[in-house]
């Protein structure tokens, strides 16, 4: 095909769509400065381990100054870094660096609200006549928009919080310390658009939008998802595509795939969205040792509009959330996954993904490697490379928030201040203890995780059906095995998991590809030719396999 | 003339007493050979019996019901008579042969002719048992499933059946010890042919409606009504 | 070494694909398709809500339907239905005939069999022509699962003078001989641990079609002399059969009864020992039959019986013992309406039948259906000794309980002539 772009090349507009994203901390990721916390410099000096792991785009978590009484979700500026991460210059440095090696950044945006100490805020509480008023929601009672959810159920009692200053309410969908924007005002909206275009002028190359269904207020509705909310975004979305085509939007929003749908737009929203059932579901599916959970959710999963992409995960920096099952799968997963009740936060639980995995090899590699096969862009948690573990005793979702693990020495590698100034202790114990699992002795042993990751990243960027592909679910008889054919313009990929930690027979129903070769894209062995009779594939525990058709 | 005499009777003594020691140890030969038969046919009997209890001949006699038989037919369990068979047929063959070796002639045919006589003796014989355990039991089925079914006149339909049944096998066995062959045949036809035109026509004119019970009952169309509506089960 | 395999290569191929299993409800079938849907509907509605964390295996046992019964279990339009219903697992859903001869016991054999391979802790067993609810084969399973127990019969409300032939012979004739039974000897339905099927198994009367009844008998003898756990479950009202097709009377004796007298032989080494009496332990309680049901007509069974008796007097007589025998012909004899026949009689007639079963007075199949001119005689005595006061039938099938008790010394006695030791 002419002027095809290879997947993730710096031409290609829907460069999302093959792109493998890594999420990480600035603060966690590695200290350049010897003060205990990350920071730029130091991030900048560990680009070439990311290029070489072969991820395509970073995703920031919040990096602007902040009180954090939210981790960094409360932003007090929007137009500078915390100093604690470094200058705009250090900032500035990353970006170029990053984009040197061909790697893309998102950040965070958050829109919906800021910190109260934002001095919108503090300006906006001085009068009821200040020009900034009218920049946030104000009343003066607390019984407008009643009935409206309360998120956040274990700390606030009201979505309205009193203002001594101002002597009024101010509306909040999460922290009191977090008073939501108001976007009817188009002052906010044109400010929103100033922020965003400060940060793509300085080359990042998407948001991850933070909050996104609550942007607007209407009495007597839930006050989430309203078509005014979708005005807004198009608003963005617009201008974004006119100044800055090629940058991404990527929605946070936990709900059912059927109501994300919306934000997608017609293709005028959101360039991308999470998909958030899918990820318990995945666990849930290897413990169960049967394929329905997943196949179900796909299967429930609507269509998209063309430019657009899902984008789905193992875990991520807050809890595995447990918000997109039924109560009956939530105690399954509790059960299985959190005995423990420690490790429960929320409706969800705090660990990593190698924890949850006892340590499992074989289940990391098959969960990674249906992260990397199911439709979607995945998105890898730091450390899980490597199989890091957590520490639920460090308080909220401190326990995966942990520094990275670079090597077996003085802190881990992390930092040269001493420990104590560390912002939080490492994993120190004997099995997921930086000693044991760091990233210098994985690099030096040709069978480590990291090494595996790095092969099935390299290998999964040689076939654009994973990214654009369409899914088809061969069902055979055995539930324990999960198959499906990723299928885009003349390329297919068979993917076949047993989910199952014992040995099992597969029937596949392979009729309408007779003829084709089956070559295992690990070490490109070809397999026997398909034919009339249904392929039978005998897998180990936990095995899968990927196989790029080819009719030779 | 006495010389004639005396010579006739030396000769006559002479030729006996030739005769006779030719005779003699053909005698002696018959004598063992039965003798050393039944010796030999005991122990074959014995074996057979052993090695049928081996096996557990019984336990499959009791399967296939041919204990309940013989019981019915009061013979003796299944192994001991089956050995019991072998041993007279054994015996009786060595007892014909033993016979056959003294040489008397027209012995002989007469030999030959009960050797061809007693298979078919055999056969009566079983027919006859075979059969009567077979009334026995048709007339025992009959009757249960016509009480069972509220027939009338259970017992004179059962009884027909064992008669039925018994006049059969006589016939039969009849016909295999060719006693009067032609006549005991057409009289069983002429016997059996009334029976069952009678049954026919009871059927068809009389007994309608039992007849239209007994197929109701087996092969029912609707929900089964018999005359009670107790829940059994 | 099997001559011919219990499971066919379509079954095999089936249970190889559903793999290990917690829980499987067996299914045999015969033209069902009339019903088959409901009954796959409720075992999985069963599941999905009572076990969504267990795998679990519909297990249909076909005896070659011609009208598309399996097809019906296996199509997969139904995985579409209730999707959101629960259950975190596939509800796999095996359905395959068998060779050999249709009979139902074939299919029971067929199903442990396969159960040998998928490995279900609990096996329940339904016959397709009783009604089942989600609960009621949750019920018969959870035991099995959470006790240590490995067979379940259901209790059902039923009024007084339904089911004569449980409440006059079986399960007086169970709790004699065994020391104590299940209030429903031969319930259409139940349910046993793994570790029971598969010692079951290598049973001697796989090759007698016992009819869904008799199977059930049988299996609940086996639980009792095998030293396994029984329980039983309360499950309310019995729902109404599906469809009426009641077997005939005598063909019913000659299977339910039937089997009773087989098991009564495969099982004489436990029994003939005397044992303390005792009960299968209850879980749940028993819910009463809400209304006085009418008591059906005992003139025709009276009828039956005196005529019976006149007739069957060669084929009684050579199985009764004489007084026995001087009893009944006296009894139906007798002028009353109805005649009184008493506990003790009929506990006489009853084990005078077993021991001549046992001793092969006659062609097995005949001295079962011999039994149904005392049955008939019996049956009416109680249902007209009770029709006007139902309160005291259930103490009355206690006492008659009792006298099975009291006389199985007798049964013994004449089992073993000349005594065991």
């Amino acid at each position: 095909m002419n002027g095809r772009t290879s997947p993730g090349s710096p031409g290609d507009p829907l460069w999302y769509k093959d792109a493998i994203f890594y999420e990480l901390h600035v603060k966690a990721f590695r200290d350049g400065n010897g003060d205990g916390m990350g920071d730029f410099k130091g991030l900048v000096s560990r680009l070439d381990y990311l290029k070489e792991l072969g991820v395509d785009c970073l995703w920031i978590l919040p990096m602007y100054p902040s009180p954090f009484r939210d981790d960094g979700y409360d932003i007090a500026d929007y137009y500078s870094i915390h100093p604690q991460y470094g200058t705009m210059d250090d900032f500035r440095e990353f970006l170029d660096a990053a984009h040197e090696r061909g790697l893309r950044v998102i950040t965070e945006l958050v829109v919906n609200h800021t910190s109260d100490q934002h001095p919108w805020f503090q300006e906006a509480r001085q009068s009821t006549d200040n020009p900034r008023r009218d920049w946030y929601v104000w009343s003066d009672t607390d019984d407008r928009y009643r009935g409206v959810r309360i998120i956040f159920l274990d700390t606030e009692m009201s979505n309205w919080s009193w203002d001594p200053v101002s002597k009024a309410y101010y509306w909040h969908r999460f922290f009191s310390h977090q008073p939501d924007l108001n976007f009817d005002n188009p002052a906010v909206r044109e400010e929103m658009w100033n922020v965003m275009r400060f940060w793509l002028d300085m080359g990042v190359d998407g948001f991850r939008v933070d909050a996104v269904p609550y942007l607007i207020e209407r009495e007597g509705t839930s006050c989430e998802n309203l078509p005014e909310t979708h005005d807004v975004l198009r608003f963005l979305r617009e201008r974004l595509e006119t100044h800055y085509p090629g940058r991404m939007l990527l929605a946070e929003a936990n709900m059912w795939p059927e109501d994300v749908r919306p934000y997608f737009g017609e293709g005028d929203e959101f360039h991308m969205a999470f998909h958030f059932p899918i990820m318990p579901r995945m666990f849930m599916a290897l413990r169960l040792e049967d394929r329905k959970p997943l196949v179900e959710i796909i299967e429930r999963t609507p269509e998209i509009p063309a430019g657009c992409q899902w984008g789905i995960f193992l875990r991520n920096h807050d809890e595995l959330t447990l918000e997109m099952v039924t109560d009956e799968e939530r105690d399954y997963m509790y059960q299985e996954y959190a005995r423990d009740r420690v490790a429960r936060i929320n409706l969800g639980i705090r660990r990593r993904l190698a924890p949850l995995l006892e340590g499992d090899r074989r289940k990391i590699e098959l969960l990674n490697g249906l992260l990397l096969s199911l439709p979607g862009s995945p998105f890898l948690y730091y450390g899980d490379e490597i199989g890091m573990g957590d520490n639920v005793y460090l308080g909220d979702r401190n326990g995966v928030r942990t520094p990275m693990q670079w090597n077996g020495g003085w802190n881990g590698g992390f930092s040269d201040a001493d420990p104590e100034q560390i912002y939080q202790p490492l994993i120190s114990n004997p099995v997921y203890g930086y000693q044991a699992v760091n990233v210098d002795s994985q690099r030096r042993t040709p069978h480590s995780l990291l090494h595996w990751m790095r092969r099935i990243i390299q290998i999964r960027q040689t076939a654009r059906a994973f990214g654009r592909g369409d899914i088809r679910f061969l069902k055979p008889a055995n539930h324990r095995i999960l198959a499906y054919l990723r299928t885009y313009e003349k390329e297919t990929i068979l993917v076949v998991n047993n989910l199952a930690g014992t040995a099992q027979a597969g029937e596949l129903d392979l009729k309408d590809l007779e003829g084709a070769i089956p070559i295992e894209m690990f070490g490109g062995s070809p397999f026997p030719r398909i034919g009339e009779l249904p392929y039978l594939l005998t897998m180990a525990p936990y095995q899968f396999h990927w196989f790029k058709l080819r009719w030779l | 003339m006495m010389d004639m005499i005396a010579g006739a009777l030396q000769e006559a003594w002479l030729n006996f007493s030739e005769g006779f020691a030719a005779f003699l140890p053909r005698l002696i030969a018959m004598l063992a050979i039965v003798a050393a038969g039944w010796l030999i046919a005991a122990a074959v009997a014995f074996v057979v019996r052993t090695l049928l209890a081996l096996f557990r001949f019984n336990k499959l006699a009791d399967r296939t019901g041919t204990t309940e038989m013989l019981k019915r037919a009061e013979l003796p369990a299944a192994d001991r008579l089956t050995a019991t068979m072998v041993f007279w047929v054994l015996w009786l063959g060595f007892l014909f042969s033993g016979v056959g070796s003294l040489g008397l002639t027209g012995m002989e045919q007469l030999t030959s002719e009960f050797v061809h006589f007693i298979p078919r003796l055999f056969v009566a014989i079983a027919i006859l048992i075979a059969g009567f355990v077979l009334a026995n039991f048709a007339w025992r089925a009959t009757l249960l499933t016509a009480v069972n079914a509220n027939l009338p006149s259970a017992r004179l339909l059962s009884g027909g059946a064992r008669f039925l049944v018994s006049l059969l096998a006589v016939a039969m066995a009849l016909e295999q010890l060719g006693i009067a062959q032609h006549v005991v045949v057409t009289a069983f036809a002429i016997a059996f042919g009334a029976v069952m035109l009678g049954l026919a026509i009871a059927f068809g004119i009389g007994g309608g409606g039992v007849a239209r019970r007994i197929v109701d009952q087996h092969f029912p169309e609707k929900p089964d009504t018999k005359d009670d509506d107790v829940s059994h089960l | 070494m099997p001559v011919t395999s219990l499971l066919s290569d379509e079954m095999l191929r089936q249970v190889i694909a559903v793999g290990q299993a917690d829980i499987a409800v067996g299914i045999p079938t015969l033209n069902h398709g009339g019903v088959i849907v409901d009954i796959v509907d409720a075992v999985t509605r069963c599941f999905r809500t009572h076990f969504p964390r267990e795998r679990a295996v519909l297990l249909n046992v076909d005896g070659g339907s011609d009208d598309g019964t399996p097809e019906l279990v296996l199509d997969p339009a139904r995985d579409q239905r209730g999707n959101a219903g629960g259950g975190l697992r596939t509800v796999h859903r095996i359905s395959a005939r068998y060779a050999g001869l249709v009979s139902r016991t074939k299919e029971v054999q067929v199903a442990f069999a396969a159960n040998e391979l998928i490995n279900a802790r609990a096996l329940a067993i339904i016959d397709p022509d009783c009604a089942v609810s989600p609960d009621s084969v949750a019920a018969l399973l959870r035991p099995v699962l959470t006790e240590p127990c490995d067979f379940v019969t259901p209790v059902y409300a039923r009024s007084w003078c339904e089911g004569a032939l449980v409440s006059q012979l079986l399960r007086p004739v169970v709790r004699g001989v065994y020391g104590r039974s299940p209030l429903e000897p031969a319930a259409g339905e139940w349910a046993c641990s793994a570790r029971f099927a598969s010692d079951g198994l290598p049973g001697e009367l796989w090759d007698a079609d016992l009819g869904p009844a008799g199977i059930s008998l049988w299996m609940g003898t086996t639980a009792l002399a095998g030293g396994y756990e029984a329980r039983q479950v309360g499950l309310g009202l019995r729902p109404a059969p599906i469809r009426a097709m009641r077997a005939a009377l005598p063909e019913v004796f000659s299977q339910v009864v039937g089997a009773l007298f087989r098991s009564l032989e495969l099982h004489a080494p436990y029994w003939v020992e005397s044992r303390p009496p005792g009960s299968v332990p209850m879980i749940g309680q028993p819910t009463e039959a809400a209304d006085d049901p009418d008591v059906p007509a005992t003139e025709p069974l009276v009828e039956s019986f005196r005529a019976g008796v006149r007739d069957l007097e060669p084929v009684l007589a050579e199985i009764l013992q004489a007084e026995t025998w001087q009893a009944v012909r006296a009894l139906s004899e007798s002028t009353e309406d109805v005649p009184a026949f008493g506990d003790a009689l009929w506990s006489a007639v009853v084990y005078d039948f077993a021991a001549a079963y046992h001793r092969g007075a006659m062609h097995r199949d005949h001295l079962t259906k011999a039994l149904v001119t005392p049955y008939l005689g019996r049956t009416a005595a109680f249902l007209a000794g009770y029709a006007g006061s139902p309160a005291g039938a259930t103490a009355a099938c206690e006492a008659l309980g009792l006298e099975f008790e009291r006389a199985k010394p007798h049964l013994v006695e004449r089992w073993n002539p000349g005594g065991t030791q």
